[in-house]
């Protein structure tokens, strides 16, 4: 059960000034101690001796919460709006071009409290877009969603910068439609990939701001993916269940993809802004069809640090550790 | 990866562009014996010659009737193609007007959905007009007809100048008529740009309506615009034991159609996927009625169809 979640905006809060510090728990306990002296009685002694015991153990408790670290989840959640282009053989002949908006949530923390090398990540993306036929008399529909799991080892070579190398495994589901076609209006996008993901990160300060930049790519390395024949309708794929040739197995060989971005983080009072460019590049081919799919988009988003844990605590912990440090 | 090359938005590129489109993935160029080669070698010239998008469409338009298909169609924002004579070329057999003639729909007929229906016959034939398997149906309005005809002796399905529409909506009217899982055709696709290169063929089955069956004899009235999916409801027809094929033969439309497009961002639609019997045998021409059966105009002018008539006689013996 989740009962509190702590939410730091940023990363220009200070945590620790949220919770108690100890030279005030220490003034609470000398006071207890002089009253106590005027009480010396057996009965009073024993009092005294169960009190020290749980305060020592509340003592050692509280050691615990400084000096564990806890791992913050830090949210990115951004919206983009940018240009694609669109080549769908089993739609059209034709590249389509137009724009896309859409919107991003990216999660990362580190995967173990006591370890700052490895970071899990997860991204939530959702995309709509239109774009048109080259001589502009036609219009196609779009949308995806995909959905993102990675691992990242951290490694940090020098003081302010650090490089992540790892691996994700992420699904994607969309369409593409044509409405004037005649039982070929929508192609399904559907696949599925294991891909290697790379990132540097650098920070620095410019007349006291601190700033964050981060370029990042991922390719695909080997997965499955949904192609229809070219001929066959979705009546003869879905209804008749005819998907011998529509699902494929894809590698670098049929399947060629890079997502690239650059971000810049940038704190401002009580919020850290991110500022972005992200590049797509998409080309696979099954049943005798080459698809792509390029777009490059401009994103704006926000940061936001979380941290969950169950129970009715008093107190928070002050030692969080952040997977952007 | 190397994607196919794109033809320029010119006369040239266009023309070329809709020549090959055909060449590589219209299904029946093989089945009905076209030279399509000899066809660009006789257009082609006559594209330099062409002045405006106008002519060009007409040209265009003429080299697609050499398909000789109705699901063949090339659209502009001025116009569209089409090629009408396998029904222009036929009698029409079939006269909406006398549809409402007092022993036929009358005026008091109902509707359910799309559904036309009433008893005629003295009450002793239960009478149905479809006129477009695009216009969706469901078990209950199938079943409210049923029970309105429970006392007659058949019921006769009129699908003449039903122009096509949902396949599934064909499927769905056969399930109401079948007592058991049949076989009733197959259909392919093409999966190369050869006249032949198709795919296996995947079985076409009906299953019987759990809820909805109509047991007693079904007579279906076709003519030559009983076309596409009213072409596969009529072959489904073939084989419910109790159905029997009235009027003329069917126009055909057994290639399912695509869409692709040129360069100038016209579309052409083009039969994709061809569609057989159960003995494998190509629909495209049209599914034979088993008995044969013209409209007399004699008839007709006073007020009687004799398609219906001869449906008639066949539940009434």
């Amino acid at each position: 059960m989740i009962s509190q979640i702590y939410f730091q905006s940023g990363e220009n809060t200070n945590v620790s000034s949220f919770f108690g510090t100890k030279p005030q728990r220490l003034g609470l306990f000398f006071i207890f101690l002089q009253y106590n002296h005027s009480l010396l009685a057996y009965q009073m002694r024993k009092a005294l001796f169960l009190f020290l015991w749980i305060f020592t153990v509340q003592t050692i408790g509280a050691q615990d919460l400084t000096e564990k670290k806890f791992p913050l989840t830090t949210s990115v959640k951004t919206v983009n709006v940018g240009n694609i282009r669109v080549l769908d053989p089993y739609l059209s002949p034709f590249e389509y071009s137009g724009f896309l908006v859409g919107y991003k949530e990216d999660n990362r923390r580190f995967l173990f409290s006591s370890d700052t090398t490895l970071s899990f990540t997860s991204r939530k993306m959702l995309n709509v877009g239109s774009a048109d036929h080259p001589n502009k008399n036609n219009s196609m529909l779009m949308f995806n969603g995909n959905y993102n799991l990675g691992l990242n080892y951290h490694i940090r070579p020098a003081d302010k910068l650090m490089i992540l190398i790892g691996g994700s495994w992420d699904i994607d589901l969309g369409g593409k439609y044509i409405g004037r076609n005649v039982n070929n209006p929508f192609s399904l996008d559907l696949y599925t990939n294991i891909n290697a993901a790379a990132e540097i990160q650098y920070s620095f300060n410019i007349r006291r701001q601190h700033f964050r930049l981060q370029y990042g790519a991922q390719t695909p390395l080997i997965g499955c993916m949904f192609v229809p024949m070219q001929g066959a309708s979705y009546y003869e794929l879905f209804s008749l269940s005819n998907l011998t040739d529509a699902i494929h197995l894809s590698s670098l060989v049929n399947n060629r993809a890079v997502m690239q971005y650059f971000h810049l983080d940038l704190p401002l009072k009580y919020t850290t802004f991110r500022f972005g460019v992200q590049h797509d590049y998409m080309q696979y081919a099954a049943n005798d069809m080459v698809f792509h799919k390029k777009g490059f988009s401009f994103s704006i988003g926000y940061l936001v640090d979380l941290y969950s844990f169950p129970g009715k605590r008093n107190e928070m912990p002050g030692n969080f550790i952040s997977a952007y440090k | 990866m190397e994607e196919p090359e794109i033809r320029p938005n010119t006369p040239q590129g266009n023309f070329k562009s809709l020549w090959e489109i055909i060449d590589t993935r219209y299904c029946y160029l093989s089945y009905k014996n076209i030279d399509w080669d000899s066809v660009y070698t006789a257009y082609k010239p006559r594209v330099d010659t062409v002045s405006g998008a106008s002519s060009l469409f007409d040209l265009m338009s003429e080299m697609l009737a050499m398909l000789k298909d109705g699901h063949v169609n090339l659209y502009s924002e001025f116009d569209r193609s089409r090629y009408w004579n396998w029904y222009s070329d036929y009698p029409s057999n079939f006269n909406s007007e006398v549809l409402f003639k007092p022993h036929y729909l009358g005026s008091h007929y109902r509707i359910a959905s799309t559904l036309r229906y009433n008893k005629i016959a003295r009450g002793k034939v239960g009478y149905v007009y479809y006129g477009s398997f695009s216009d969706g149906f469901s078990d209950q309005n199938m079943n409210a007809i049923f029970s309105s005809f429970a006392s007659c002796e058949g019921i006769i399905i009129d699908i003449r100048n039903n122009g096509g529409g949902m396949l599934s909506y064909a499927e769905q009217m056969a399930s109401y008529f079948f007592k058991e899982k049949t076989l009733t055709g197959y259909i392919s696709h093409k999966t190369g740009s050869g006249h032949t290169d198709f795919s296996k063929p995947t079985p076409l089955y009906v299953t019987p309506n759990e809820n909805v069956k109509w047991n007693k004899p079904v007579i279906v009235l076709t003519n030559r615009m009983s076309y596409s999916a009213t072409n596969d409801f009529a072959n489904k027809m073939r084989y419910v034991p109790q159905a029997t094929i009235i009027g003329d033969q069917t126009g055909g439309g057994g290639g399912m159609p695509f869409s692709s497009e040129l360069p100038n961002g016209w579309m052409i639609r083009f039969s994709s996927s061809p569609m057989y019997d159960a003995d494998m045998q190509n629909i495209e021409w049209g599914i034979a009625p088993d008995i044969r059966v013209s409209m007399d105009l004699v008839a007709l002018s006073k007020g009687y169809d004799t398609i219906i008539e001869r449906a008639i006689a066949e539940i009434v013996k």
